[in-house]
């Protein structure tokens, strides 16, 4: 090859490059062109975005030119020859004569000289070597290059955060303001809790409003060529929406708060956006919940009921309805169910103990009612009532209060004795000493007064005294009424000092008048000593309790961590210590001595000593760990301390040997109630089993009213539900809140125009007598009369659905026993209407006629079903006697054994509890199994079980009463271990009050729906096996 | 335990010291006589120790050995002590060359005999008790003895002609202004019957306390109470307690010669004298100081006589013994006192009332009372005894329905300055309902009525009890009604002149009617059963005339301030 073919291709491959080279800078720097043109565009004009035809098309099309170009410029170097052309091209000195010295070389020239040609050949070789590599560039294309590069590096540091905005928020130009979306719908749904249905709306921009919680859906068919479709939503960034092929696009949203959005539409010809659509949210109003009426805020007595009555409205209705009880360190909250059917406006009426809300020991305590709305969404709105306080009154004062009246009292009475026995009556009538006699009359007449108001007081101060029982209450009654009777008496004697005629039926009335007296004053005397004795056993009880709850303490101190537990048993100790002290006090001061008097100081200071040394011991004990210890050093403490009250009892009785006497009896008098109750129920039973017995070898033995008469029945009982419905809808009505206010507001009013003066002397009078009504009826409201009404109103309501059941089950035997428990509710309440309703009220609730009415109305019904027992009861005597049965004698003997135990009781009690209430109803319970036993005699089952059954139940009462009396207070034991529901735990064990289980399930019936229950079965006449069966079940339930 | 064992042990050694003849070898005028073997000694002690060997330890062993060496002149000396001669008693102990704790202790039991007690103290300081623990007896002799000497050495002294009163300062120092005439009257007349001279000047104790007199008397405080043993002859002294720590008092002069009486029928016997006879011509004689014609018995113990010879229910003289202050009951001492008078009044009747001198001087001469009997009387005991019955049945003892049976005393612990108005007993209560309400009026100060509620009580026929009669009685005072008063108490108590609560309602009644003598009378009366009644000098000084009295007057207050001061106890034995 020649030297020239070599230059050239070398010269031709240096060429290449430069072209590749070149090309590419140019392509780079055209491409860095465009991009930078492109950002700042972006940059500057608002509505220009970026977007990926912009960001790849362009570039794209660019580097295909340019690689075009490339290969052209390559193809054109494709030979030497054209290197040649191309470097003669650029070199115009070296024109045509490398393509000659090529001619030449490829012998195409005409020149045959070779060595010329060879000359010609090399020289234009060494030429070419000579020549300058490349082309001249006409452009500096590496600096353009370099600065597109620049420029777009910085374009993209400086503003990348717009150029990306730019990108992924292309800004689109909407023109039209006012664009209208006619094809389409709203449709509102409205939560669930206000249960209001959905509704649909024509898509007409506006204003709309739905609660929170809304579904809202918006339904847009789209307008020819629109291609999109965004939505803005309180001015933020428009969102596209997805659209559907048949250009239909849904959104639907919660509304939670107020919205205003708008849709904005990108159309070729038609783009724009739409007017705003508001939607507000309507408020959901949370509960209100308002008291109506409630027990007097301030004091209130520990046994006294707390009743409040409150009223709650909600807009979609209450979820739940609590009582918060809250006191010092506590709080509790009671659940009050709602009624399923009227949860947006009802009213509560609630009642409760205060042993229910287990306060711990408090002296003060505030409840309010809160209620729950139903919203979920931005709920639950809670609505609360105002707040009542209340603070407890100390029982104990209550009770030193009482008694201190009663010792009053006592005072009073044995002064009138004094001056009766003081009157001295000669034997014939003399002036001056019937004067002196006549003036201690008035003495007695003034005695016996203030003994009648002593004994009102006490009265009155029953119900809000703890431990006084009703028992207590009857005998102050009959006291009451034995005074009255001999005040009376001695008002009849008055005349009888001015007539010497009447001498002799002075001094007649006289001695009566002493003997009265003397009962009178005795009676008292026992009583007193009875409530001294009660509050000795009670205390005594409750001290007892105290030491087996720090016993327990100890016995469940496995869980406890050891500083908590020294901490509370700290606390409990010196608690029973103080109690045990103050307990001895109170005992010295029931007997008139000072402590001194009372025990052997000594002897008391040493006792005191040692139960400190030994509290001692056992917190000594407990740090250690040494829980044996502990329960032994504590089963010694108590014993010392059971020996102190024993002496202590001891001390009382040397002291009293009537008080000891009465301990005693009253000991066994609770054993005797005990027995009775157990034998009067097998006897019960046993009667039950006989009629039963009887009933089934008659083969049946129910009574069936005509059809007629149980039409009858039915439509009677309607009637009767109807109209005491009424009745207490009438009285629900009342608001005393509002209606004491109304009533005070006329009452100022009234005074206005008495202190005003100048009006007729008739006007006055009516003034006086309006006043004097609006007096009655404050204090008929402020004395709970509306309460108790209500609560007849209730009681009956009750009785009276139970009894359209029994009916409509055709149990005739238990709709005569509920309907005779109707009849003493209805005149309950007939009562109370028409002792407390005062005259201003009369007319509104007609309480009396309502119960008046029923009443006539029931005894229809009474009489039929009286009639029906009758007819039973006949036949299954006449039965009995036709089979010589014998069983009713042996069970009417076992019926006067238990007569005899009760006489045998009262005789060798009759010293210390004669004429005490104790006493009275031991004798009404005598009564009752008397008549049972009569009846039993005279082979009358049913009538035997209806007294049998009264006799349980007055064996119930006064055995309840009794312990009553004998229990600690109601809330001092909760002190013992703060907040612990010892009260609850103590009355479930009380086998009166104790729940059911039914086997086999998880119910529990409480005592008086399961007795209900059992007897309707047992009474049932049914098929052998089956009944076999079914009693068996029922044994099983009565053995619990 | 093993101190019991141990105690029992002793117990058998000295029953059998004193039944081998150390009883009898204690009587100085007659040689012990003997009637075991001499030889039988040594053996039985031989075997003795070899029987405790194994259970007593050396120290115990050889105080146990000591006092079974000395059993003999132990014996000696204790009865000498019991038989009231503490000047034989010395000499024997002089002799007897007893250990030392031993030696010590009677001395000083010696000293406590002869009243001086710094002495006696003195010696029992000395003494290890440990030593004495041997014999339980000797062991608790001595605590009570040591225990009375250091109380009793810081007691005040009052001497009269043939007495030596001791007594603790303070409101007890009333009694000085009494008790020294009766005694003097007491030894007189007792000085005739008994042909009794004093050797030694006769001690007299006034007890504070109970607790002293138990001290004193080895008597519990039950067993004081149930058989009203208030006065003691013991140690060879007469001992009384207080009659103001006596619920009512008591009467204590009769008392005090009671015991005066059995003072000198243990000196006049050597202690030979059986229960029955001590304690039957004690009571026979303790009213006739002052009253020779009293009734022997009184209703009290004729009644309880009547009721045993109704039932036919004597006493042996065996179930006497060993006390009657250990009887069980009350009604059991009362018979058995009954019992015992009733033998002495036969005795003095049969013979006269020389018989008992007789009998009491012969008695130490005597194996029994048997022999002595027989020779005086010709007749054995048990003859006697049943001839005592037959005569007993003739006498037409009645039963006194309206005296209560005797309850026994009850012990104070603090002073009782008067008898206030008790809770009553049920048994008693005839008429509660008008008794409580009689109360209610007089708490309320309504006395006429309340005095009409108590009457009410009252069953015709029955006396009053005594109860609602102090309510009564008060009522009547707050009255003003002096004549019912007396009347009332003269129809309702018996026992007058032991009832110190009556005599001085009976003394204020009189003085209201101005009847100053009688007043002064029952005053001084009530004196006699319970001097510490301040109210009783407040009366008495009203009866006497300031200017005519002065002396009187003077003497009253005296007394009155007396009763006021506390009683200065001795800080040992504060109780």
């Amino acid at each position: 090859m020649h030297q020239l073919h070599q230059s050239l291709s070398r010269y031709g491959r240096r060429l290449m490059l430069a072209r590749v080279w070149r090309t590419t800078l140019q392509w780079l720097a055209s491409v860095g062109a465009y991009y930078a043109l492109y950002f700042l565009t972006a940059l500057t004009v608002k509505s220009f975005s970026i977007n990926w035809p912009g960001l790849l098309y362009v570039p794209i099309a660019l580097t295909v030119v340019f690689a075009a170009v490339g290969l052209y410029r390559l193809w054109q170097l494709r030979n030497r020859r054209e290197v040649a052309r191309r470097l003669e091209a650029l070199h115009p000195a070296m024109a045509l004569r490398i393509r000659s010295a090529l001619d030449f070389l490829e012998g195409k020239s005409d020149e045959s000289d070779g060595q010329m040609q060879q000359a010609y050949t090399n020289d234009v070789a060494a030429d070419v070597d000579q020549l300058p590599h490349g082309e001249p560039a006409r452009r500096p294309w590496a600096a353009y290059g370099g600065a597109a590069v620049l420029v777009n590096t910085l374009l993209i540091v400086l503003f990348s955060g717009a150029l990306i905005d730019k990108f992924y928020n292309p800004s689109i130009s909407f023109g039209q303001t006012h664009l209208d979306l006619s094809e389409g719908s709203i449709t509102i749904f409205e939560p669930e809790y206000t249960q209001i249905p959905g509704r649909t709306l024509p898509l007409k921009p506006g204003s709309f409003s739905a609660y929170p919680g809304s579904r809202v859906r918006f339904m847009i068919d789209l307008p020819e060529g629109a291609r999109r479709l965004f939505l803005e939503k309180d001015g933020e960034k428009p969102t596209e929406l997805p659209m559907t092929e048949t250009n239909q696009v849904a959104h639907e949203f919660v509304l939670v708060q107020d919205t205003a959005l708008k849709f904005l539409v990108d159309d070729a010809q038609n783009g724009g956006q739409t007017q705003p659509y508001q939607l507000k949210v309507k408020q959901d109003h949370i509960p209100e919940v308002v008291l109506r009426s409630h027990t007097p805020e301030g004091l209130l007595n520990v046994l006294d009921p707390l009743i409040a009555e409150v009223e709650i409205k909600d807009d979609f209705g209450v979820k739940m309805l609590e009582a918060v009880v809250t006191w010092e360190g506590g709080e509790k909250r009671i659940p009050i169910s709602v009624p399923l059917e009227r949860k947006n406006h009802f009213i509560a009426r609630n009642q409760w103990y205060l042993s229910d809300l287990d306060l711990d020991k408090t002296p003060s305590f505030s409840i309010y009612f809160e209620a729950r709305d139903n919203n979920p969404i931005n709920g639950p709105g809670i609505g609360r009532s105002r707040e009542l306080t209340y603070e407890l009154e100390s029982p104990e004062r209550k009770y030193d209060e009482f008694m201190e009246i009663a010792r009053r009292l006592l005072d009073t009475m044995t002064h009138t004795l004094g001056d009766n026995l003081d009157t001295n009556l000669p034997p014939r009538p003399e002036e001056v000493a019937l004067r002196e006699a006549k003036i201690l009359g008035q003495s007695i007449q003034q005695g016996l007064y203030r003994g009648s108001e002593l004994t009102n007081l006490l009265i009155t101060k029953v119900r809000e005294t703890p431990n006084i029982t009703r028992l207590d209450q009857n005998f102050l009654y009959k006291y009451r009424n034995n005074i009255s009777k001999a005040s009376r008496m001695r008002a009849e004697m008055d005349p009888f000092y001015n007539h010497y005629s009447a001498f002799e039926r002075l001094e007649q009335n006289h001695r009566l008048e002493e003997t009265r007296l003397e009962g009178l004053t005795y009676e008292l005397l026992l009583q007193l000593k009875i409530w001294a004795v009660l509050e000795l056993e009670r205390q005594n009880n409750e001290l007892e309790q105290n030491l087996d709850q720090l016993q327990q303490l100890l016995d469940n101190s496995e869980n406890m961590d050891q500083q908590e537990l020294m901490k509370m048993f700290e606390k409990l100790m010196n608690d029973v210590l103080k109690e045990f002290q103050e307990m001895m006090e109170k005992a010295a001061q029931q007997m008139d001595m000072s402590m001194e008097e009372f025990m052997n100081m000594d002897a008391a200071n040493f006792q005191q000593d040692q139960m400190q040394e030994l509290k001692k011991k056992i917190m000594e004990a407990l740090k250690a760990g040494d829980m044996d210890k502990a329960k032994r050093l504590m089963e010694q403490m108590r014993q010392q301390m059971q020996g102190a009250m024993n002496s202590m009892q001891q001390a009382m009785g040397e002291m009293s040997p009537e008080m000891r006497e009465m301990m005693q009896q009253m000991r066994e008098f609770m054993g005797l109630l005990r027995e009775l109750k157990t034998q009067q129920e097998k006897l019960e039973g046993d009667t039950q089993a006989l009629r039963r017995d009887m009933d089934g070898k008659m083969g049946g033995n129910q009574a069936q009213p005509s059809q007629q008469q149980q039409a009858e029945h039915k439509k009677i009982m309607e009637n009767i539900h109807k109209k005491i419905s009424e009745l207490y809808n009438r009285l629900v009505d009342f608001n005393t809140e509002d209606l004491l206010q109304e009533l005070d507001t006329q009452r100022v009013d009234l005074e206005r125009q008495l202190e005003q003066g100048g009006i007729p002397e008739r006007r006055e009078h009516a003034i006086r007598q309006e006043m004097r009504v609006l007096h009655q009826t404050t204090k008929f409201i402020e004395q709970n009369g509306l309460d108790r009404l209500q609560n007849a109103t209730l009681r009956s309501l009750e009785q009276t659905e139970k009894m359209q059941e029994y009916l409509d089950q055709g149990e005739l035997m238990l709709s005569l026993e509920t309907g005779l428990k109707l009849d003493s509710f209805l005149s309950r309440g007939e009562n109370v209407a028409h002792r407390s309703v005062p005259e201003g009220m009369k007319d509104d609730p007609k309480a009396r006629e309502t119960f008046s009415e029923s009443r006539n109305e029931l005894m229809e019904i009474l009489d039929s079903l009286r009639g029906l027992r009758n007819q039973m009861e006949r036949k299954r005597r006449n039965f009995m006697q036709q089979s010589g049965e014998q069983g009713q004698e042996q069970l009417a003997q076992r019926q006067a054994d238990l007569q005899e135990m009760i006489q045998k009781f009262q005789e060798q009690a009759q010293e210390s509890l004669e004429g005490s209430p104790l006493f009275q109803k031991l004798g009404d319970i005598e009564r009752a199994m008397r008549s049972a036993q009569g009846k039993l005699n005279n082979s009358q089952l049913e009538g035997a079980v209806q007294y049998e059954q009264d006799t349980l139940q007055k064996i119930g009462e006064l055995m309840e009463q009794l312990q009553q009396a004998q229990q600690p207070t109601p809330n001092s034991p909760m002190p013992m271990m703060g907040g612990m529901p010892m009260q609850r735990e103590r009355m479930q064990g009380d086998p009166l009050i104790k729940d059911f289980y039914i086997p086999d399930s998880q119910k529990k019936a409480s005592r008086d729906e399961m007795k209900d229950a059992i007897r309707k079965q047992l009474q049932k006449n049914l098929p052998d096996a089956y009944g076999k069966e079914i009693r068996k079940y029922y044994e099983k339930l009565m053995d619990q | 335990m093993k101190n019991s064992w141990i105690n029992n042990f002793i117990l058998c050694i000295a029953v059998f010291g004193f039944c081998t003849g150390a009883v009898g070898s204690a009587l100085a005028d007659e040689p012990p006589a003997k009637t075991e073997d001499a030889s039988a000694v040594p053996n039985r002690r031989e075997a003795f120790e070899a029987a405790l060997k194994s259970v007593l330890d050396e120290e115990q062993r050889k105080a146990l050995q000591a006092a079974f060496d000395h059993s003999e002149s132990i014996g000696e000396v204790l009865t000498l002590l019991r038989a009231l001669r503490p000047d034989e008693a010395t000499r024997a102990l002089e002799q007897a060359d007893l250990p030392k704790d031993f030696d010590l202790f009677f001395q000083g039991w010696i000293f406590h005999q002869l009243g001086n007690y710094d002495k006696a103290h003195e010696f029992f300081g000395q003494v290890d008790k440990a030593a004495l623990e041997v014999d339980g007896y000797l062991a608790n002799r001595y605590d009570e003895l040591s225990k009375t000497a250091a109380a009793l050495k810081d007691f005040d002294v009052f001497e009269t002609s043939n007495f030596s009163i001791r007594y603790q300062d303070g409101p007890d120092k009333v009694l000085l202004a009494f008790l020294p005439d009766i005694l003097e009257q007491v030894y007189r007349e007792y000085a005739r019957i008994f042909q009794f001279n004093r050797g030694e000047k006769i001690i007299v104790e006034v007890m504070p306390d109970y607790q002293l007199f138990s001290y004193a008397s080895a008597l519990t405080k039950d067993q004081i109470e149930t058989t009203g043993t208030i006065a003691l002859c013991v140690e060879n002294r007469l001992v009384m307690m207080t009659p103001r720590r006596v619920a009512r008092g008591y009467y204590w002069p009769d008392v005090i010669a009671h015991e005066y009486v059995h003072y000198i029928l243990t000196k006049h016997s050597r202690d030979k004298a059986p229960l029955w006879f001590q304690e039957g011509v004690a009571k026979y004689f303790e009213s006739k100081w002052e009253r020779p014609d009293a009734d022997p018995l009184g209703a009290l113990l004729e009644t309880s006589l009547a009721n045993a010879i109704e039932a036919d229910r004597f006493l042996t003289v065996e179930q006497m013994m060993p006390s009657f202050a250990a009887l069980p009951t009350a009604e059991l001492a009362t018979q058995a006192y009954a019992q015992t008078a009733s033998m002495v009044d036969y005795l003095c009747q049969t013979k006269s009332e020389d018989i008992i001198y007789q009998i009491a001087v012969d008695l130490p001469h005597k194996e029994d009372i048997d022999s002595v009997l027989a020779a005086l009387l010709g007749v054995k005991f048990t003859t006697f005894e049943q001839n005592w019955k037959a005569w007993a049945r003739t006498r037409n003892y009645r039963v006194h329905n309206e005296i209560n049976p005797f309850e026994g005393v009850t012990l104070l612990d603090e002073d009782a300055s008067s008898e206030g108005i008790a809770e009553i007993d049920r048994e008693n209560d005839k008429g509660r309902k008008h008794t409580r309400l009689g109360d209610l009026l007089l708490e309320r100060n309504r006395y006429q009525a309340a005095l009409r509620e108590y009457q009410k009580t009252v069953v015709a026929g029955e006396k009053i009890h005594r109860q609602i009669l102090l309510r009564m009685l008060r009522c009547l005072r707050h009255l003003n009604r002096p004549r019912d008063t007396i009347e009332l108490i003269e129809q309702n108590v018996i026992a007058l002149h032991e009832d110190a609560t009556m005599l001085v309602h009976l003394g204020r009644a009189h003085l209201a009617l101005d009847e100053k003598a009688a007043a002064a009378a029952n005053l001084r009366a009530a004196t006699r059963v319970n001097p510490f009644y301040p109210e009783i000098f407040r009366l008495l000084m009203q009866t006497y005339s300031a200017d005519e009295n002065k002396a009187e007057v003077q003497k009253i207050e005296r007394l009155l301030e007396t009763l006021n001061k506390k009683p200065v106890e001795n800080k040992e034995t504060k109780t």
